[in-house]
């Protein structure tokens, strides 16, 4: 690596990581808190059996695993303003990526509060309590304190998605690279540089899932 | 006073009840005695509409549902009953404490000091006051299965269901929650208890029914249906147990 490399290296890394600081990671956070918003009402709708609202949550499932995640940015940020409805890069990628965690996470608790035994809500049926209070008082949190594994998938998933957030104009963590890229002509180096604070954020988040694991492990 | 009449349940071609009739007095302690599979804890699990059957009227007091009104009814009849599972059935998110609270405050709608105060009263009774911050996972079986009959006694219902409290304990379980079933059986509440525990039935039950292929074939004090049974299948069933069980 010739000194020309390691003083682009270091020149751009705070380049990139500020980016990452002020784009990445809070478009990560809240997408997902939105994500996870959307997906515990999708799950309760579903496994409640809400008539009507159970066929919705099955088609915006449907549409949104089914479909890729670039595609869906496009939809919302040069697609809608054709019919009126105009959106900012920021706003439009919060959209996307919360629909889209949403749909993937809705599944995890649908399949978590599937899991957990009958006997719970068994239980609640046999000490009075209606199947709404039996499911936020039992159940749920039961089958979140499961999810965390999955989920935490889901979120570091988002990590990584957040750089198709480039593709619509956000100046995110990879459309700073890239442009480095076109003024030093150093693809190598720079993606790999990007490449190693991507995996930074994500052990990171990994961490936090553990110790987030181990403080809910509680009674299960 | 609880009536029981003409109880008919089925799962799908296996008819599990076939018309179960049976009166019981305020304060009664009944055992439910019979071989596997006879219906014992379906006939339970009706009393308090876990299970729906298709057929039959129950009324406990002044509540009575019949086939038509069993869904209107539900709500009424988990309130008025209360039941101790043979898996403990304790929430396993709440610890001990909290398990008898949260029917009290979320169901009955008491505020959260009087419940605790009948929660810590009835975890005395049940000898199980150190353990109240602990996580049902943390307790024995036995001790699970006190804090199932505290939380049910918590309810404050007008008949206990026990649906074979000590099937699933280590024998040497066993012994600590038969004497406490036989505290409550002595006090004046209502209690139906399926049980293979047939020395335990005899003496602690006002009455012992016994069921067999979805029949109650005999019922009588435990003098007339353990001692000397007059049905054939139920001197068959008796035989299988020695007399130096009971």
């Amino acid at each position: 690596m010739s000194q020309r490399v390691i003083q682009i290296l270091i020149s751009s890394f705070g380049k990139i990581l500020i980016p990452g600081l002020i784009y990445t990671i809070p478009l990560t956070i809240v997408s997902f808190a939105l994500g996870l918003c959307i997906a515990i009402v999708t799950a309760l709708l579903q496994v409640m059996n809400v008539p009507g609202f159970k066929q919705i949550c099955q088609f915006y499932v449907w549409v949104f695993r089914g479909t890729p995640l670039m595609v869906q940015l496009f939809i919302i940020f040069y697609g809608l303003p054709s019919v009126g409805i105009m959106i900012n890069a920021i706003p439009a990628a919060t959209i996307a990526f919360s629909l889209n965690v949403g749909a993937y996470a809705s599944e995890t608790i649908r399949g978590s509060i599937l899991s957990i035994p009958r006997t719970q809500s068994e239980a609640c049926y046999a000490c009075g309590m209606t199947r709404t209070q039996g499911m936020f008082h039992v159940i749920l949190p039961q089958a979140l304190r499961i999810s965390i594994p999955a989920l935490s998938n889901s979120f570091i998933a988002l990590v990584k998605d957040t750089s198709l957030a480039a593709n619509i104009t956000v100046t995110e963590m990879f459309m700073v690279t890239q442009r480095l890229v076109a003024l030093t002509y150093e693809p190598l180096f720079l993606y790999l540089e990007v490449a190693f604070i991507y995996l930074v954020f994500c052990t990171a988040l990994t961490y936090l899932q553990k110790v987030l694991e181990k403080r809910l492990k509680v009674g299960i | 006073m609880i009536q029981i009449s003409h109880l008919n349940k089925s799962y799908g071609e296996h008819h599990v009840l076939k018309g179960i009739d049976l009166n019981i007095k305020d304060g009664e302690t009944i055992s439910i005695i019979g071989p596997s599979g006879s219906g014992k804890s379906t006939f339970l699990r009706c009393l308090n509409l876990l299970e729906e059957p298709e057929e039959g009227q129950v009324t406990i007091g002044e509540h009575q549902y019949d086939e038509k009104t069993i869904h209107k009814n539900k709500k009424v009849f988990s309130r008025i009953t209360a039941m101790v599972f043979q898996n403990y059935g304790l929430f396993s998110n709440k610890n001990v404490l909290e398990n008898i609270t949260l029917p009290l405050t979320v169901v009955k709608k008491e505020n959260s000091q009087t419940a605790k105060n009948t929660a810590l009263k009835l975890l005395e009774k049940v000898g199980l006051l150190d353990k109240q911050k602990a996580y049902p996972n943390e307790l024995s079986g036995g001790q699970q299965q006190r804090v199932g009959i505290a939380r049910a006694l918590a309810l404050n219902p007008e008949l206990i269901l026990f649906d074979e409290p000590t099937s699933a304990l280590d024998p040497e379980l066993v012994g600590e929650v038969l004497s406490l079933i036989k505290k409550v059986a002595t006090e004046k509440i209502t209690t139906i208890i399926v049980t293979h525990e047939i020395a335990f039935a005899r003496e602690i039950s006002d009455r012992i029914v016994f069921m067999d292929n979805g029949y109650i074939v005999e019922e009588g004090t435990p003098e007339e249906v353990i001692d000397h049974p007059k049905n054939p299948r139920t001197k068959q069933f008796l035989q299988r147990f020695t007399r130096n069980d009971y």
